[in-house]
């Protein structure tokens, strides 16, 4: 057996495009990044080499230091309000309602829209004027809580964070939802003969099985918000006065606005870092043992 | 290559005197050698009276020269703005393409990527004297020229003279004025001046015109452009009349949460009294069958400024790549473009010309007007942001943001700009 | 077979409440996108102060032809088409196979390539732009197709393998032992038998990658030049900046590029579903 499955041709014909093709990409991603990272380079002509300093100065640099908490900020967030929100309508979905796909194919729907599209769409939607949140509020009579959303310093970090929450809730729902659905009917059917239904079941027998994919879930969550640029670029780019800022938008403004791009190449390397040490901690610290059955 | 060399020299003559004329006179480099030239630009919005005369003169310039084959390259601004710069970044770029003056080129210029194109003056295949006057500015480096114009403009206070009927108000002349009519408006639910500072760069036009005022424009061209620090007193002055005019609602609240469509669209809808910016868009409202008044931007009692200069001038440039495999062929294309575009361009309304216009198409009214405020002009500076160095640009962006967010004080502003320098 | 035990809740005051909880769920995930469909009809004046929240007093459908004669969107549409179905193809099969290597052979550095896999998902995109551009550029792919189809295939590599890897871990071992007992070779095995036991996880995963390769919007915009090989997400950028005055022609490139996506989920989810019905019932 361990012949069979420890057959080297085998292996290799197995992962070896998929390695040659990923890694060669990651490799010469990462690598002309740290290369880059280590120069002051306008992206024309010739860099000077300065070692380590854009990590220093990016470190001490209070608008960096503010991008970091946001986007951790939003990761945090994300993670408290889409996941259980997700898990809970996997869970419901799953339990044999009526119009599950229905329901299922309306979730997802705001994931299949391009961030360009959501990014607009909210946009209007945030709109002080035109916008159906204000318009909304005003016809319900609470015209004092209209405001101007994505202009101002103290709403418009919660407001992108509204709009990514929405975005995605369908995204990890499915995962989760196919999770679910692919473990075996016998294990309800055994455990309800022992008794246990409903919110039992899913609390003692669900979502222990389905531990694997929670993690998943948990890691896209935190290591997307760490990184997320496309929607905060689309609703904020940034603003008002850096109060959106996420370390990529700050290296997108770096690189291709203020043309340093030895310095935006090192805030990228902080990003690279920043997501591997956050997942390999959470690989390590929710330990699933394969189950058998 | 000799030959091509030959024929395009002698081209270059002729091509400096009949400019109206192009078809068939000059056979310039069709000397049956095939050559390739890349375009780079940004006119991709068939709706656009600017990409209409682009396309019209490109048309023009090719029949004229079959066999050369043109390849565009194009994108809207921000994403060619990108897309340029990882171009050039890698090393190469299109045989000609689009650029913008002061601090967005000069890297490229450093690095050698931009031909330099004081020989073609001298030899005449560029012909200063057939440009207006000082047109070309922006487009020197180390007392070299490296780009031809494509477009200028100018700032106007444009005013919808039906909301102003309506209250019964006037245009403004002084900053009084506006203070006096903005109330009236304000009380009437309308705002006084649109602005779309989501985007940044529109609030850089009332803060430019006010250095204007308070400090003139040979002192703001040379601070701009590198002498001195920003801790002097006409720079003060005019963040501080910028945090009053926010203060006074001459501006909406929610200016920093549109952006420049937005506010556009506020002013095309009526909800908007006034927009000041360039004239890129007088043309398209006028289209719109808007009723418009084109003023400067008020004068300041007292301040000892130049009252009737205007943010203005030309930006936007045709470069060459240093690079190129037909040089030659690239310049006589750019100085084609550049100036068949300020021709057809100007005739469509859809900009201010860079080219001395001799042509006899009908002018309309709001550009004999334009002619008539850039004739009695004091003087003209651009933009802040366009000016500085990149970084110096974005780091005073990120303050007029704050300026008009109410997040922002003189002293923090002096201080970030003067950290630029 | 029908399911005799379904793990229904018993109460159905509960089921009510949970509905209403769905039902109100729904709404608040697609309002947005039926607003969106409403005003891509409206004319500025309902958009702009006549009626914003509700639905058009008048179809305005000049909004959509003026949304696809705008500018080559078809063409534009066929090569997002056609670029998405090459990477959800490609990048299905080498998923499969390379989720299968890591999750279920034995070799001994199968977690340390799990691991530069799991790397990938860190990377922001727009930091790999210029030495992608670079690299593209000295193989000779940039401006065709291929200069998009490479990336998005590799970048869909990381999120498919963990996804796949945790559906393979649900496969009992003895599967394989079975089929090496009756002589098959691992090649066999894996197609024949393994391979359709996860069908629903394919199909997921072949959503995803269709999906980040159809709203990409950063490679398309800086290695495509050419217009016959731009992609539909560059289009609607150049859409939403020439109607800046009229939402109306917005809305309806937004209703058209998301369209296609739809249908494409709506028909895989359909396979999805038949496929989970299909293996519930295995023992």
């Amino acid at each position: 057996m361990n012949r069979f499955m420890g057959n080297k041709k085998a292996i290799a014909v197995f992962i070896l495009p998929s390695l040659f093709l990923f890694g060669g990409l990651l490799l010469v991603s990462i690598g002309f990044s740290v290369y880059y990272s280590t120069l002051e380079w306008s992206g024309i002509g010739e860099g000077t080499f300065i070692g380590a300093q854009n990590y220093f100065e990016m470190l001490q640099d209070v608008i960096f230091q503010k991008s970091v908490k946001n986007s951790m900020l939003l990761a945090v967030l994300t993670l408290l309000l889409q996941l259980p929100f997700a898990l809970f309508l996997a869970l419901i979905l799953t339990s044999g309602i009526k119009g599950e796909g229905i329901f299922r194919t309306i979730y997802f729907i705001p994931v299949t829209l391009s961030t360009v599209v959501v990014g607009q769409l909210w946009m209007k939607i945030y709109n002080p004027n035109y916008g159906v949140l204000n318009s909304f509020l005003q016809s319900a009579g609470l015209e004092s809580l209209t405001h101007n959303w994505l202009g101002d310093v103290d709403t418009a970090l919660y407001c992108v964070i509204a709009a990514n929450i929405w975005q995605y809730i369908g995204y990890h729902m499915l995962l989760l939802y196919a999770a679910i659905k692919s473990i075996p009917q016998d294990i309800y059917e055994s455990a309800q003969i022992d008794g246990a239904t409903g919110v039992k079941a899913a609390m003692r027998i669900t979502i222990p099985l389905i531990l694997p994919t929670l993690k998943t879930c948990a890691i896209f969550v935190i290591t997307g918000c760490l990184k997320a640029f496309d929607l905060i670029y689309v609703l904020t780019n940034g603003g008002p006065v850096n109060a959106t800022e996420v370390p990529s938008s700050m290296m997108f403004n770096s690189i291709f606005v203020i043309n340093r791009y030895g310095y935006g190449s090192a805030m990228a390397i902080f990003i690279v870092a920043e997501c591997v040490i956050i997942a390999f901690a959470l690989q390590k610290m929710i330990r699933t043992r394969q189950v058998e059955y | 290559m000799a030959a091509v060399l030959a024929v395009s020299l002698a081209a270059c003559g002729s091509t400096g005197e009949s400019k109206t004329e192009s078809k068939g006179e000059e056979n310039t480099s069709d000397v049956g050698e095939q050559i390739e030239l890349t375009l780079g630009h940004i006119y991709v919005d068939a709706s656009n009276g600017q990409t209409v005369a682009w396309e019209k003169a490109l048309n023009e310039y090719k029949e004229a020269h079959p066999n050369v084959t043109i390849k565009e390259d194009k994108a809207d601004n921000d994403a060619y703005k990108t897309k340029l710069k990882t171009t050039l970044a890698a090393g190469s770029a299109p045989d000609v393409f689009c650029s913008w003056g002061g601090g967005f080129s000069t890297s490229f210029v450093d690095a050698g990527m931009v031909e330099n194109l004081d020989s073609y003056v001298e030899s005449g295949v560029i012909n200063m004297d057939e440009m207006l006057p000082n047109i070309c500015n922006n487009f020197y480096y180390d007392d070299s020229l490296y780009g031809l114009p494509l477009d200028s403009f100018l700032g106007v206070l444009v005013c919808n003279q039906e909301v102003f009927d309506e209250y019964e108000v006037e245009a403004p002349e002084t900053l009084e004025d506006l203070y006096e009519i903005s109330d009236v408006f304000n009380a009437n639910g309308i705002v006084p001046i649109a602005m779309g500072e989501k985007d940044k760069w529109p609030g850089l036009f009332p803060f430019g015109i006010l250095a204007l005022r308070y400090g003139g424009v040979d002192e703001t061209t040379a601070l701009l452009n590198g002498e001195g620090k920003f801790d002097q007193e006409y720079v003060r002055k005019s963040a501080e009349t910028l945090i009053e005019m926010v203060d006074k609602g001459v501006f909406s609240d929610s200016s920093v949460a549109l952006t420049n469509d937005e506010a556009l669209n506020e002013f095309q809808q009526g909800r908007a009294a006034m927009y000041y910016s360039g004239t890129w868009q007088v043309g398209d409202f006028i289209g719109e069958g808007m009723n418009l008044t084109l003023v400067n931007f008020p004068s300041i009692e007292g301040a000892s400024g130049d009252q009737n200069a205007y943010i203005g001038g030309a930006s936007a440039t045709l470069m060459v790549s240093a690079k190129s495999e037909n040089v030659e062929a690239a310049v006589e294309l750019a100085v084609f473009m550049s100036q068949k575009f300020s021709d057809y361009a100007y005739e469509t309304g859809a900009i201010l010309p860079t080219w001395i216009y001799e042509g006899d198409a009908e002018l309309q009214d709001f550009q004999v007007r334009l002619g008539e405020l850039m004739e009695g002009a004091d003087g003209f500076c651009l933009a802040w942001n366009t000016l500085l160095d990149a970084e110096a640009a974005s780091v005073h962006e990120n303050c007029t943001q704050g300026f008009y967010a109410k997040q922002m004080t003189v002293d923090e502003y002096i201080k970030a700009m003067d950290a630029t320098r | 077979m029908k399911k005799i035990f379904s793990r229904r809740t018993g109460n159905p005051f509960i089921r009510f409440i949970l509905m209403m909880f769905l039902i109100f769920f729904a709404l608040f995930q697609i309002y947005p996108l039926i607003w969106l469909v409403f005003f891509s009809f409206k004319s500025n004046e309902e958009i702009f102060g006549g009626n914003i929240l509700g639905p058009p007093k008048i179809w305005k459908i000049e909004n959509y032809r003026n949304a696809l004669m705008g500018g080559d969107v078809l063409t534009y549409l066929l090569n997002s088409i056609w670029i998405s179905m090459a990477v959800i193809f490609l990048s299905t099969i080498l998923i499969a196979m390379a989720a299968y290597a890591i999750s279920r052979m034995k070799w001994k550095l199968s977690g340390v390539v799990y691991w530069i896999f799991m790397a990938g998902l860190t990377i922001p995109i727009h930091a790999t732009l210029l030495p992608l551009f670079i690299l593209f550029k000295t193989m000779g792919v940039l401006n065709t197709p291929l200069s998009l189809i490479i990336p998005y295939t590799a970048f869909a590599l990381p999120f498919g393998i963990m996804v796949l890897r945790n559906h393979y871990e649900t496969i009992p071992r003895e599967m394989e032992e079975a089929a090496c007992i009756d002589g098959c070779s691992i090649y066999q095995t894996f197609f024949h038998i393994i391979l359709p036991l996860v069908r629903p996880a394919l199909a997921t995963i072949a959503i995803f990658s269709f999906l980040s390769s159809w709203n990409e919007l950063m490679f398309a915009m800086t290695f495509i030049s050419d217009t016959k090989y731009k992609t539909l997400t560059v289009g609607l950028q150049s859409l939403t900046g020439m109607y800046y005055t009229e939402w109306g022609p917005v809305g309806a490139g937004m209703v058209v590029a998301a369209l296609p996506v739809l249908i494409i989920y709506v028909l895989l989810s359909k396979q999805v579903q038949n496929a989970m019905l299909a293996g519930a019932t295995k023992g």
